[in-house]
C-alpha cells in the first residue's frame, strides 16, 4: 500500500494523469447522474410534467425580470409582456357607456379588467413577485428553521446544556404551532399594516416552526444510525459527522418538503393579498387581483379565473416535482429504475485500474 | 354452499390412497418490477400429507418465503404474478378459488406463523385483544353464524357456549378486558366469555403466567413470548395446515429451541400438518419429516430428512450441507460454494446451478434442465433434480 | 507472560433510565440497565477471543467497551498497557487507530448516501489526514484484500450484497491498520455459504496482518472455527472463560451446557428431542439475586439463589474459570442430557415466568 518513491518528472506526469482522470471521472459521474435523472422522469410522466413546469416558470420569471433592465442598458428597452401592466387601454364604447372589461380575444390573451388592463401582461408580471416571495419565505423559513432544528436535534444528549437549549427551542416552537399559521400571519400583517413587506415579515413568522419539527425529527432518526456510530468509531470528528453524515442525509426529505413548500407559501400570500392586507391594491399580484374582482367572478370571468388558474398551475407544478424529488434524489430509487443488477455482487478477482469507472 | 366433494384418489391397484393435505403442482411465480422479471419460483411441486410436516429449505432469495405465501395466496397480485399451477388444498385448487372465498379457508384452513412478531402483532392492541379476535371468528364458524369453507378439526375441548350475535361483532371493542367493567356493559359478557378461552390457549403454548400476559401489549413482551402467541393465534382456529415462516431465526438460540420444543408437541397433540421454512438446515433436521432443497427458485432435492442429510443427491445439497456452521474442522479453510446464486432474472439456461456445480457437464447448460424425480439407488420418495446424482456422493 | 494487547479489568457499564416524572419527584433512585457486571477479559496480541451469548448478555457493549464507544460507569478499559477508560477528544481518536469495529448491521453501518471509497477511507481521512486522491489509492489497494473488486469505488452500498457490504465494513476497519479488530455479529446477517467465505478471509487476514479479533457473536461454530480462546456471558457477567476446544467441548457452566445443547445441528435423530431448559432471559434493570441463571438452571439449589458464584478456577483445572457454584459436580453432565428422547408434557419444574 506504501507508494513507492518517483523521480520529480514522472510525478509530474502522474499528476497530471491523475488530474485527467479526475475530470473525466467527474464528468463521467455528470453523465450518470444525468441519466439517472432522465431515466426518472421517463418513468414518472407526472413528475417529468412538474419538472418541466417549474423549470418553464422559473426561466419566465427570470427572463420577465432581467431582459428589461439588460435591454435598456444596451439601448433597445425590451419588454417581454405583450401591454405595461399599469396601462389603462382604450375601451371600446357604445353610446356613452364604456365596456372595459373585455373577453379573452386575440389581442388580449385573457381579457381585460375594468380599468382596461391586459390581464395577461399582469399575470405574467405577478410571476417573478409571487414566485420570488415563494422561494424567499420558504428558503428563510427553511435556513432558520432548519438551522434550529438541526441544533435542537444533533445536540439533544440528556443531562447537557444542548438538552436545556434544545427543550428551550422545541417548546418555543411548538408555542408558535399553536396558533394557525394562516391567522398568525393575518393578525401579524394586520397589525403591522399594509404593504408587501410587512406581509412577508407576517408569513415568515409563522412559518419557520414546521422546518423545526421537521428538521429535528430528521437529525433525531439520522443520529442513531449506526454509520453515524462507525463515523465516530474511525475518529471522525463532531462537527464533520454533522456536515458529511447528518446533513447530506437529511438533504433529501427537507428538499422535498420545501419544494411543495414553495406552492403553499404562494397561496398563503396570496391569499392575504386577497384578504387585502397584503400588496397594494393596484399592484399587479394574483392574489390580490382575484380580490378585486372576487365580486364579478360571474360577470367578468376572465378577471379571476386566470390569476387563479395561474396560481393553481404554479402550486401543482412545484406539488408534483416535491413528490418525485424524491426518486430523483435517493441514490437507491435512481439504480432501480435503471437496469438490473449488474456483476458487482460476486467477489470477482479482476481488480480494474483505480480511477474513472463506469 | 360448499364445492363438491373431492374424489378419493386411488392408487395404482385400485385401492383408496389417502389424499395429501396440500399439494403444489408446477407452480411458477413472477415478480414484475421495473428492472425486470424475476422468476422467484419455477414449476415446484410438492406433496404435504396430512399429519406430516414438511421443511423448505435454503438460501436468501431462493424462493423459500415466495412459496409460502403463494400458498394461502398473501402475495401481492402486482408485482407478483402466478403464472402457472395448481396449490390443491384438501383438493381444491386454491389459485382458482375466487378472491371473496379465501378468507374462508384462512385461519380454520391454513393459518401462518411469520419471522418477526413484533411486526405481526398489533401494537395498539394487548395480547388479550389479539387473541379474542381469532376466538370470535371460530365461535362465529361453529355456531354456523359465519361460513367456514373447511370443517374445523377435532382435538381440543372446550365446553360449548354460545357463540356472539353478528349484531355484535360490529361493537367492535375499545371495551376493557377485565371483569370488573362488566357492569354497565352487558355486551362485554362476551368479552368475559372469550377471556377463558384466551387463557387456554396461552397455556397451551406453555405460558406460564397467563393472566398477567393477557393484559400486556406487545412491546412489553420478549420475542420468544411474542413468538408463542402468534403461534397460539395461528392455532386457535385448528387449522388443518400451518404454514411456518422462519419463525424462529429472530429468537435467541435457547428460546428458539424451547420454541421448536414447543411446536414439536403441539404437532403431536394436535395433529396439525406444518409446512416448516427456514435456512437453517439444524432447524429443519428438527422439525421435519420430509425435506425439500429450493434454489434460484427451483426445488432441487427432496426426500425424507434424514436420508436427504446423510446421502445428498443434487451438488448443491452437499454443499450446503458442508458449509453448515457445525461441519466446520479445524483444519483448513471452509468449503465455499464459489461465486453467488444467480440474478432471478436472467436465469442460467438449464439447470441453474450449473455455472457454480463441480459435476457441471455440457448437457447441464441445455435447456430444459433436469427435473425432480427419484435417482437410481434412492430411498422410495427421495427425488433430486441432477442428471448426475450418483455422483454426488463422490464429492469431498 | 507478553502483556496483553487489550484488556478491560473489572469493568461495569450502566446505562440510565428516564425517570418517569412522578417516581422523580418521589425521589426513588433512578432505574439502572445493568449491562456489563465486573467483566475482566484480557485479549492478547494475534489472539482471537470469542464472547458469546444471547440478547442481554452484554457482549456487545463489552465490545464497545473495549472500542472505547462507550465510557466504563467502574473498572478500567486498556489498550497497549495504557488506560483509555476517560480520554476524551483527540487523545481519544488517537486510540482509535489501533482498535477498530466491524458493526453488526450491513445495511446501517454504512451511510447510503457516500460511494465506498468516501465510506471506506473515512478513517484514513479522519485519523490519517489523507487528501482525496491518496485515500482513494490507498482505498483501491485494500479492497482486493478482502475480495472486492477495486473499481467499485465509486459505488453505492446498496448497490452490494449483504457479504459484499460486510466486507467494506471490514475494509473500513483495516484501512488504519489497527491492531486489534471487534467483530460485532460479523456472519449473523448473512447466509451460511457467505458466513463461511467471510470466516476463511477473516482467518487469512489475520495471519497476514497480525491481527488481534474479539469476536462477538451468538454462532457458535464461528468462534469453534476461528477463536482461541472463549467467554460466554450470561446478563452482563462471564459464566464462563478458556480455551475454545475445552469451553465447547467439555463446558462446566449449566448454561453453555444449555446453550450448546440448544444449537440445532442437521443430524440424524434431532426430530425426536426435547429441550429440556425452559424460562426466560431475566430483567436487566432489576437482575434477580444470586446467580443470574437460577431462574432456569435445571441443576439450582438453594444457594445459587441467594449467593451469586463468583469466577473462579474449578478445582483440579487450570486455566478455565467458571462462575458456578457446582461446577465440579456437574462435570460429567454434557449438553446431550439436556436433550429428552421422550416427549415431555406440561411445564418443567424450576422454571420461573417473567
Amino acid at each position: 500500500m506504501a507508494l513507492t518513491a518517483r523521480s520529480s518528472s514522472t510525478r509530474t506526469e502522474a499528476d497530471a494523469n491523475r488530474q485527467l482522470s479526475r475530470v473525466l471521472a467527474w464528468i463521467g459521474q455528470l453523465r450518470r447522474g444525468s441519466r439517472g435523472l432522465y431515466r426518472v422522469l421517463r418513468a414518472n410522466p407526472l413528475t417529468l410534467v412538474g419538472f418541466a413546469l417549474v423549470v418553464l416558470l422559473t426561466l419566465t420569471a427570470v427572463a420577465l425580470v432581467i431582459v428589461p433592465p439588460i435591454s435598456a442598458a444596451f439601448g433597445h428597452p425590451m419588454s417581454l409582456t405583450p401591454y405595461d401592466p399599469n396601462a389603462l387601454l382604450p375601451c371600446p364604447t357604445v353610446g356613452n357607456q364604456s365596456f372595459c372589461a373585455q373577453p379573452p380575444s386575440l389581442e388580449h390573451f385573457f381579457g381585460t379588467d375594468r380599468a382596461g388592463r391586459d390581464v395577461f401582461s399582469r399575470v405574467l408580471t405577478a410571476l417573478p413577485l409571487d414566485l420570488a416571495i415563494g422561494f424567499l419565505i420558504a428558503g428563510f423559513a427553511l435556513l432558520t428553521g432548519g438551522g434550529l432544528g438541526l441544533i435542537a436535534g444533533f445536540w439533544d444528549r440528556p443531562g447537557t446544556i444542548g438538552a436545556a437549549v434544545s427543550l428551550t427551542i422545541m417548546r418555543i416552537t411548538d408555542v408558535f404551532l399553536a396558533f394557525p399559521s394562516l391567522v398568525l400571519a393575518l393578525a401579524i400583517a394586520a397589525s403591522l399594516g399594509r404593504g408587501t413587506i410587512p406581509s412577508i415579515i407576517a408569513i415568515l413568522l409563522t412559518w419557520w416552526p414546521y422546518y423545526v419539527r421537521l428538521t429535528r425529527g430528521e437529525v433525531l432518526a439520522v443520529k442513531h444510525q449506526p454509520y453515524v456510530t462507525a463515523a465516530r468509531a474511525a475518529g471522525v470528528a463532531e462537527w464533520r459527522i454533522l456536515f458529511r453524515h447528518v446533513l447530506r442525509n437529511i438533504a433529501e426529505p427537507l428538499v422535498v418538503y420545501f419544494t411543495m413548500d414553495v406552492g403553499t407559501v404562494l397561496v398563503v400570500f396570496s391569499t392575504i393579498s386577497f384578504i387585502g392586507i397584503g400588496v397594494p391594491p393596484n399592484v399587479p399580484e394574483w392574489g390580490n387581483m382575484i380580490q378585486a374582482y372576487s365580486d364579478y367572478l360571474l360577470i367578468f370571468p376572465w378577471v379571476v379565473a386566470f390569476p387563479g388558474l395561474a396560481i393553481f398551475v404554479t402550486v401543482l407544478a412545484f406539488s408534483l416535482l416535491g413528490d418525485g424529488l424524491r426518486d430523483i434524489l435517493d441514490p437507491r430509487s435512481r439504480r432501480a429504475l435503471s437496469q438490473a443488477e449488474t456483476t458487482t455482487r460476486a467477489p470477482a478477482a479482476a481488480a480494474t485500474a483505480a480511477g474513472a469507472s463506469g | 354452499m360448499l364445492p363438491p366433494q373431492p374424489q378419493p384418489r386411488r392408487g395404482p391397484r385400485g385401492d383408496v390412497v389417502a389424499e395429501p393435505l396440500l399439494e403444489v403442482k408446477g407452480l411458477s411465480v413472477d415478480y414484475e418490477v421495473g428492472a425486470g422479471t424475476f422468476h422467484a419460483l419455477s414449476d415446484v411441486s410438492l406433496e404435504l400429507p396430512a399429519g406430516h410436516v414438511v421443511g423448505i429449505v435454503g438460501e436468501t432469495g431462493c424462493g423459500k418465503s415466495t412459496l409460502a405465501h403463494a400458498i394461502p395466496r398473501l402475495l401481492r397480485e402486482p408485482p407478483a404474478r402466478i403464472r402457472s399451477g395448481e396449490v390443491r388444498f384438501r383438493g381444491m385448487d386454491l389459485l382458482t378459488l375466487p378472491k371473496w372465498k379465501l378468507p374462508l379457508v384462512r385461519g380454520t384452513g391454513i393459518s401462518m406463523v411469520f419471522q418477526e412478531p413484533i411486526n405481526s402483532l398489533n401494537p395498539a392492541f394487548r395480547v388479550f385483544d389479539q387473541l379474542a379476535e381469532a376466538v370470535r371468528i371460530r365461535k362465529m364458524r361453529e355456531s354456523g353464524q359465519a361460513p367456514g369453507l373447511v370443517p374445523g378439526s377435532e382435538g381440543f375441548d372446550y365446553s360449548k357456549r354460545e357463540g356472539p350475535k353478528p349484531a355484535d361483532a360490529l361493537t367492535r371493542p375499545l371495551l376493557p378486558s377485565r371483569p370488573e367493567a362488566r357492569k354497565g356493559f352487558s355486551r362485554v359478557l362476551h368479552r368475559v366469555d372469550f377471556r377463558e378461552d384466551a387463557l387456554d390457549y396461552l397455556r397451551l403454548v406453555r405460558i406460564n403466567d397467563p393472566e398477567t400476559i393477557l393484559d400486556l401489549y406487545p412491546h412489553e413482551l420478549s420475542g420468544g413470548m411474542r413468538q408463542r402467541i402468534m403461534i397460539a393465534m395461528a392455532l386457535s382456529e385448528k387449522p388443518s395446515l400451518l404454514i411456518a415462516d422462519e419463525p424462529t431465526s429472530a429468537l435467541d438460540i435457547t428460546i428458539q429451541a424451547q420454541v421448536l420444543t414447543l411446536m414439536k408437541e403441539l404437532i403431536e397433540e394436535i395433529r396439525t400438518s406444518i409446512l416448516f421454512i427456514s435456512h437453517d438446515l439444524g432447524v429443519i433436521a428438527e422439525m421435519a419429516d420430509d425435506v425439500g432443497v429450493m434454489y434460484a427458485g427451483h426445488l432441487v432435492e427432496f426426500g425424507p430428512v434424514d436420508d436427504v442429510y446423510e446421502h445428498p443427491r443434487h451438488p448443491y445439497t452437499k454443499a450446503l450441507l458442508r458449509s453448515a456452521p457445525n461441519q466446520y474442522k479445524d483444519d483448513g479453510p471452509l468449503p465455499s460454494l464459489p461465486g453467488s446464486v444467480p440474478n432471478l432474472s436472467r436465469l442460467p439456461s438449464g439447470c441453474s446451478f450449473h455455472p457454480r456445480c463441480p459435476l457441471a457437464k455440457p448437457v447441464c447448460s441445455d435447456d430444459p434442465g433436469p427435473v425432480l424425480e427419484v435417482q437410481k439407488g434412492t430411498a422410495a420418495g427421495h427425488e433430486a433434480a441432477c442428471y448426475f446424482s450418483e455422483e454426488v456422493a463422490g464429492l469431498p | 507472560m507478553t502483556e496483553a494487547l487489550a484488556e478491560v479489568r473489572d469493568v461495569t457499564k450502566h446505562f440510565p433510565l428516564t425517570q418517569p416524572l412522578l417516581a422523580a419527584v418521589q425521589r426513588k433512585s433512578k432505574d439502572v440497565i445493568h449491562a456489563v457486571e465486573r467483566v475482566s477479559v484480557a485479549i492478547g496480541p494475534g489472539e482471537t477471543v470469542g464472547l458469546i451469548g444471547e440478547s442481554g448478555s452484554g457482549k456487545t457493549t463489552l465490545g464497545w467497551l473495549f472500542a472505547r464507544l462507550h465510557e466504563p460507569t467502574s473498572g478500567i478499559v486498556r489498550l497497549g498497557g495504557r488506560d483509555i477508560s476517560h480520554l476524551e477528544g483527540s487523545a481519544l481518536r488517537d486510540i482509535r487507530r489501533r482498535v477498530q469495529i466491524v458493526f453488526q448491521d450491513p445495511v446501517g453501518s454504512l451511510d447510503p448516501r457516500l460511494r465506498v471509497w468516501q465510506i471506506v477511507g473515512e478513517p484514513l481521512q479522519a485519523l490519517e489526514r489523507l487528501g482525496r486522491s491518496e485515500v482513494r489509492d490507498r482505498v483501491a489497494a485494500l479492497l482486493p484484500t478482502v475480495g472486492l473488486p477495486a473499481g467499485s469505488l465509486d459505488q453505492y452500498p446498496h448497490e452490494f450484497s449483504g457479504g459484499g457490504r460486510q466486507r467494506l465494513s471490514l475494509a473500513r476497519a483495516l484501512s488504519v491498520q489497527p491492531k486489534l479488530v471487534i467483530l460485532d455479529e460479523p456472519t449473523s446477517a448473512l447466509d451460511v455459504a457467505v458466513q463461511a467465505q467471510i470466516l476463511n478471509r477473516l482467518v487469512a487476514l489475520q495471519r497476514e496482518l497480525g491481527l488481534s479479533y474479539l469476536l462477538i457473536t451468538h454462532n457458535v461454530a464461528a468462534v469453534r472455527y476461528v477463536a482461541d480462546r472463549v467467554a460466554v456471558m450470561y446478563l452482563g457477567k462471564i459464566a464462563e472463560l478458556g480455551g475454545v476446544r475445552d469451553v465447547l467441548e467439555r463446558p462446566l457452566h449449566p448454561y453453555t451446557k444449555a446453550l450448546l445443547a440448544a444449537v440445532p445441528a442437521p443430524e440424524p435423530g434431532r426430530r425426536r428431542t426435547r429441550y429440556r431448559v425452559t424460562g426466560e432471559i431475566p430483567s436487566l434493570v432489576h437482575p434477580p439475586p444470586g446467580c443470574p441463571f437460577a431462574a432456569r438452571c435445571p441443576f439450582v439449589i438453594d444457594r445459587c439463589r441467594t449467593e451469586e458464584p463468583l469466577l473462579r478456577i474449578p478445582e483440579g483445572m487450570e486455566r478455565r474459570w467458571v462462575a458456578c457454584h457446582r461446577a465440579e459436580e456437574l462435570v460429567d453432565v454434557r449438553p446431550a442430557d439436556l436433550l429428552a428422547a421422550e416427549p415431555v408434557s406440561g411445564s418443567d419444574s424450576a422454571a420461573e415466568a417473567e
